[in-house]
């Protein structure tokens, strides 16, 4: 890896989604990879880079934010893994089945060690074909795990028919249209195509797929992917305080949000990315001559609206 | 001009988990993370294996009777020549003998053990509430402090607690006795420092750090705390006359590393202060002057780094298992 930090996937999904099919497979197969598998349940057969999370400790790390936890045991055994390095060169953390990935994910960006020393590949959410619509039906933590994702692998099309699976995109992409999905049988997927993904490298394309941002707005479930565009430049200072007060109040329902940002004067582009209210930024490459400068924002999260988010924006604009 | 020499060098099999010195100063015991644990000698650096942790080492310690303590992810620990016991499932990374060297305690997951020299049980406390982060002995040896996720529980030697727990937010990375058995200092995962008066059971904060804190270190006059949590450690003077023992009274900010330091440490009778950063340098200072008196450095980024019980030599181990032993020379 560039600057030798070591990625890390985070695989989320329903009991019976296809979990740990994959991972045994992760495990037992001949790929070439050494990959640092940390669970939270033991599996059926053990192996050495298996590592389980014996005591779930998630704290709160902004006082009386439900949202800003982190997991105190993650940090633990990353911090232990890192005196391994030579043995591995990728993590693989998995969620429990109903478990929100959100702390997961904040770990990273809390702790500046792990930071330094590692970096979020991708959010991976395996979906049971065959079931989802009921989870979806029944479970808010379906959809919120099909809404942290980079990658969604619809698992078990075998069991479904073509047209049925067809309508199960399509309701995938509604909730999160961001994320790459692929079709598996038996969680048979190239591993190549959910790990390396590069999905949290601010340096990766964050270019906003013209399709996202083209959609009418019109959302069946109350967790969505919002895309906004505004031509005009931010003012820094509206668009941090208004930031900040977005996230204090609606954190907990933003999952996901990822960006470019164009501000008044800026020499280069600002690249946002963030989970629930930890959010980081940078700048990024230069604004060149020709250039259609433009803020580009993708926010994924529940009961948003999106017509607010971008009258709230357009507010922030000098 | 005082200056560090280098007076051995060894290269061992993996990532230097943990270094320590024999009381008398001639030997070095070394955790690795191969599982391996080495003595080696101080001078001219010749060792052989004398423990092994499936698994990986983690820590060693000798009492100050010279019996050696080992630990590791094999869930077990080795206590002088015994063979090893099982502590519990999990790896077992804490390990700190009492002043008087009569009690070893050990801590896994939220538990933790008491053990004599002879490598019997003493007792184990009840399951405390969160995993077990750090432990520190009193300087008396009549309190351990266990921190971890919620603040931090004083056990009596048998692992009885003496109190419930000191809780506030936050989880407690390192604890720090100050010699007056009075101060606490913790170090913060929040990137915050406490020190409490636990006499008093009152605290004051200190903030600012650019990371979480697992560096501290009392002077032995008391009259310093030095904090790591980047950088920049920052030595905080305390007056003991104070009516609040617990506040600095000012504070210094030690600049001459590039990269976060992972350990400091005060000569153990002395005047001197190391600090050893992720990249491998240690720099010596002197306070209260703010500008280091001299450095060196270990070649790979360093792991593990203590004093020599006569504060005059320095071992610094690295992450590919390399390890360095520096005296001071004038």
């Amino acid at each position: 890896m560039s600057d030798g930090k070591v990625p890390v996937t985070v695989l989320t999904g329903f009991l019976g989604a296809g979990k740990t099919t994959l991972l045994n497979r992760i495990l037992t197969e001949n790929h070439g990879r050494r990959i640092a598998v940390i669970e939270n349940e033991l599996g059926d057969a053990p192996v050495e880079q298996e590592i389980v999370l014996t005591d779930e400790e998630i704290f709160e790390v902004n006082n009386g934010c439900i949202c800003c936890n982190v997991r105190g045991d993650l940090i633990r055994v990353l911090s232990r893994l890192m005196k391994r390095r030579d043995r591995f060169d990728h993590v693989l953390i998995e969620t429990t089945g109903l478990a929100d990935p959100g702390p997961v994910l904040q770990t990273f960006f809390f702790d500046a060690e792990l930071r330094d020393r590692m970096e979020l590949d991708a959010v991976v959410t395996l979906v049971d074909a065959k079931h989802c619509e009921r989870h979806l039906a029944e479970t808010r933590e379906c959809a919120e795990q099909i809404a942290f994702a980079d990658v969604i692998v619809l698992n078990k099309a075998d069991l479904v028919e073509a047209g049925a699976m067809d309508e199960l995109e399509a309701r995938v992409a509604g909730i999160n249209p961001r994320a790459r999905r692929l079709r598996a049988e038996r969680a048979q997927v190239d591993l190549g195509e959910i790990m390396g993904v590069k999905a949290f490298d601010l340096d990766a394309a964050l270019e906003i797929d013209p399709g996202l941002l083209e959609r009418d707005g019109h959302h069946h479930s109350p967790i969505a992917s919002h895309a906004i565009r505004i031509q005009e430049p931010l003012d820094g200072p509206r668009f941090d305080a208004w930031m900040s007060e977005f996230l204090q109040e609606r954190g907990p329902d933003v999952f996901r949000y990822k960006g470019v940002l164009s501000f008044v004067g800026a020499v280069d582009r600002v690249l946002l990315q963030g989970v629930h209210m930890m959010a980081e930024h940078r700048a990024g490459r230069r604004w060149e001559e020709g250039d259609e400068r433009a803020t580009e924002v993708v926010f994924i999260g529940r009961d948003l609206d999106r017509s607010e988010l971008e009258a709230a924006l357009r507010a922030c604009t000098a | 001009m005082t200056a560090l020499q280098s007076i051995a060098a060894t290269q061992f099999g993996d990532y230097v988990a943990d270094v320590a010195w024999h009381p008398n100063g001639t030997m070095l015991a070394v955790a690795c993370a191969d599982g391996a644990v080495h003595e080696m000698l101080a001078e001219g650096g010749a060792s052989s294996p004398v423990a092994h942790h499936e698994g990986g080492a983690c820590v060693v310690r000798y009492g100050p009777d010279g019996t050696l303590a080992s630990a590791g992810a094999d869930g077990r620990v080795g206590i002088g020549p015994i063979p090893h016991q099982p502590v519990g499932a999990g790896w077992v990374e804490l390990l700190e003998w009492s002043p008087d060297g009569e009690v070893l305690a050990t801590a896994v997951g939220p538990r933790v053990q008491l053990w004599s020299r002879g490598g019997a049980m003493l007792g184990e406390s009840e399951r405390l509430p969160a995993t077990v982060e750090c432990l520190a002995w009193s300087p008396d040896g009549t309190q351990l402090a266990a921190g971890g996720h919620g603040g931090f529980t004083l056990l009596a030697r048998d692992g009885m607690p003496l109190a419930p727990q000191i809780a506030w937010t936050g989880v407690v990375l390192a604890l720090a006795w100050a010699p007056d058995g009075r101060r606490l200092a913790c170090g913060m995962q929040d990137c915050t420092v406490w020190v409490w008066d636990v006499a008093l059971g009152q605290a004051a904060m200190m903030e600012g750090f650019a990371r979480k804190v697992r560096e501290l270190a009392w002077s032995p006059d008391g009259r310093w705390l030095i904090t790591g949590g980047g950088p920049v450690p920052v030595a905080w003077r305390f007056e003991p006359a104070d009516p609040m023992p617990f506040q600095a009274a000012d504070q210094l900010d030690l600049r001459g590393h590039e990269r976060p330091v992972g350990w400091c440490g005060f000569q153990p009778h002395g005047a001197l202060l190391g600090t050893a950063a992720e990249d491998g340098v240690v720099i010596v200072w002197m306070l209260p002057a703010d500008r280091p008196v001299t450095g060196a450095t270990v070649g790979e980024p360093a792991s593990a780094c203590a004093w020599s019980p006569d504060g005059a030599r320095l071992a610094l181990g690295g992450e590919t298992g390399r390890l360095a032993v520096f005296t001071l020379v004038d």
